[in-house]
C-alpha cells in the first residue's frame, strides 16, 4: 500500500531552524510542506524516509533565510491495483458504501462491486449482502476487507472561477484523490463474515 | 518540485511504521523543549496512520523476521506483489492466501497454501489470543519475543 517515490524540491530554512541540525531541519520543512497531501498521479504523502542528497544552500538578496535544493524519498500512499486492504465502513448510500482507512477516507465501494445478492436496506440505511437465507448486514464502523480495482486522481489545484458557476455543484468537496474497492470475491467483505 | 522516481521500491507496512515511530518519538522530544514548532498537518497524518498501522500484523514484525521470510518465500513462485501483501496481512489460512494470490487455483494446490500459513504463522509470530487450530505457533518463539503488545482481541 505504501511505495517510496524520489523527489526533488528547493526547500527554505526559516532563522528559527538554524539551531537544528541541517538534515533534521530539512525533514522537518519536508515533511511540514508534505505531510497528509496528495501529489498528482503520486498518492497520498505520509511522511519522508531520507534524504539522498543535500546541495549547498543559498541566501537570496534581502531575504533572511536559506534556500536549499534536497532530494529525498518520500512515503507515498498509493496501492496498486487488486491490493487487499483493511478499513471501516464510514457511511452507506444507495449507490454503495464509503470506506474510511483513518489516515485516508475517499475509498468508495459502488454496488456494482457487491457480492450477488447485495441490497440497500431503505429502513435500516445499510447494505445487506442475502447469502442463501443469511443476512448479512454492513454496519456502520465495522471492519471491511476489500480490493483496490481502480484511482483516479483529480487536478483540484488551480481555483479558477467558473463562467457558469452552480453554486450547489461546485462547493461539493471533490477528493484530489480516491480509490474504488471491491468486495465481491470470496474471501472479502466484513471479516466478521469469514471467521 | 520534480518526481525523479515514480515508485522506487515498495514498502511494507513495517517499514512505513517504523518511519512514523521515529517521527513520534521527535515530537515527543521537541514537545519537551517547548520551544520549536510542530506542524498540525504532521501531527494529524501521524496519529492517524500510526493508529491505523498499530492495529495490523506490523507491530510486532522485525526487520530480520521479514528477510528471513522472504527467502523462505523464494521458493514459492509469488510475485514480489503478492510476497509484500503477505508480509503485510500476515494470512493465517489458506482462504486469506487465496485472495491474496491471483489464479490462486492454477498456481497453487491445497497443500502448498496450508504448508504457506503455516510459513507466514511460524516466521512472523505473534500473540493472536485464542484462535483455532494454531497450536503450533507457541513451538518456535525464537528469536522474537512477540507477545505482550499485540493485543488483539477477536471480533
Amino acid at each position: 500500500m505504501f511505495v517510496l517515490v524520489v523527489l526533488r524540491d528547493t526547500l527554505k530554512i526559516v532563522p528559527a531552524d538554524f539551531r537544528k541540525a541541517r538534515e533534521r531541519a530539512l525533514k522537518d520543512e519536508i515533511n511540514n510542506k508534505y505531510a497528509n497531501r496528495v501529489l498528482h498521479d503520486i498518492g497520498l504523502c505520509i511522511l519522508v524516509h531520507d534524504i539522498l542528497e543535500i546541495d549547498e544552500g543559498f541566501v537570496q538578496h534581502s531575504e533572511g533565510w536559506i534556500w536549499v535544493k534536497v532530494t529525498f524519498r518520500m512515503i507515498v500512499f498509493r496501492p496498486f491495483r487488486e491490493e487487499i486492504l483493511l478499513g471501516r465502513i464510514r457511511s452507506s448510500s444507495e449507490t454503495g458504501i464509503q470506506v474510511s482507512m483513518g489516515f485516508f477516507d475517499d475509498i468508495n465501494i459502488p454496488a456494482e462491486c457487491m457480492p450477488e445478492g447485495s441490497e440497500y436496506d431503505q429502513n435500516e440505511g445499510v447494505w445487506v449482502w442475502r447469502y442463501d437465507d443469511n443476512a448479512l448486514y454492513m454496519d456502520l464502523d465495522e471492519p471491511i476487507r476489500f480490493s483496490v480495482v481502480d484511482s483516479k486522481f483529480l487536478d483540484v489545484s488551480p481555483p479558477r472561477p467558473t463562467k457558469d458557476e452552480e453554486e450547489g455543484t461546485s462547493m461539493a468537496r471533490q477528493p484530489p484523490y480516491s480509490l474504488t474497492g471491491s468486495i465481491a470475491q470470496s474471501g472479502l467483505g466484513l471479516l466478521s463474515w469469514w471467521q | 518540485m520534480e518526481v525523479l522516481d515514480r515508485q522506487q521500491a515498495l514498502l511494507s507496512n513495517y517499514e512505513v511504521y517504523v518511519v512514523l515511530q521515529e517521527e513520534d518519538h521527535h515530537h515527543k522530544e521537541i514537545k519537551e523543549k517547548r520551544k520549536l514548532r510542530y506542524p498540525e498537518n504532521v501531527t494529524t497524518l501521524k496519529f492517524e496512520a500510526l493508529q491505523y498501522l498499530n492495529d495490523t500484523p506490523c507491530t510486532t514484525q522485525t526487520a530480520e523476521q521479514i528477510s528471513e521470510l522472504k527467502k523462505t518465500l523464494a521458493e514459492y513462485e509469488l510475485t514480489k506483489a503478492e510476497i509484500l501483501q503477505i508480509i503485510n496481512l500476515r494470512p493465517k489460512t489458506p482462504v486469506e492466501l487465496h485472495f491474496i494470490i491471483e489464479e490462486c487455483d492454477e498456481r497453487f494446490g491445497m497443500e502448498d497454501l496450508e504448508q504457506l500459513a503455516e510459513i507466514v504463522v511460524n516466521s512472523l509470530p505473534r500473540d493472536d489470543g485464542v484462535e483455532e487450530e494454531e497450536g503450533d505457533e507457541g513451538q518456535d518463539g525464537d528469536e522474537q519475543e512477540a507477545d505482550g503488545d499485540a493485543v488483539m482481541n477477536g471480533d
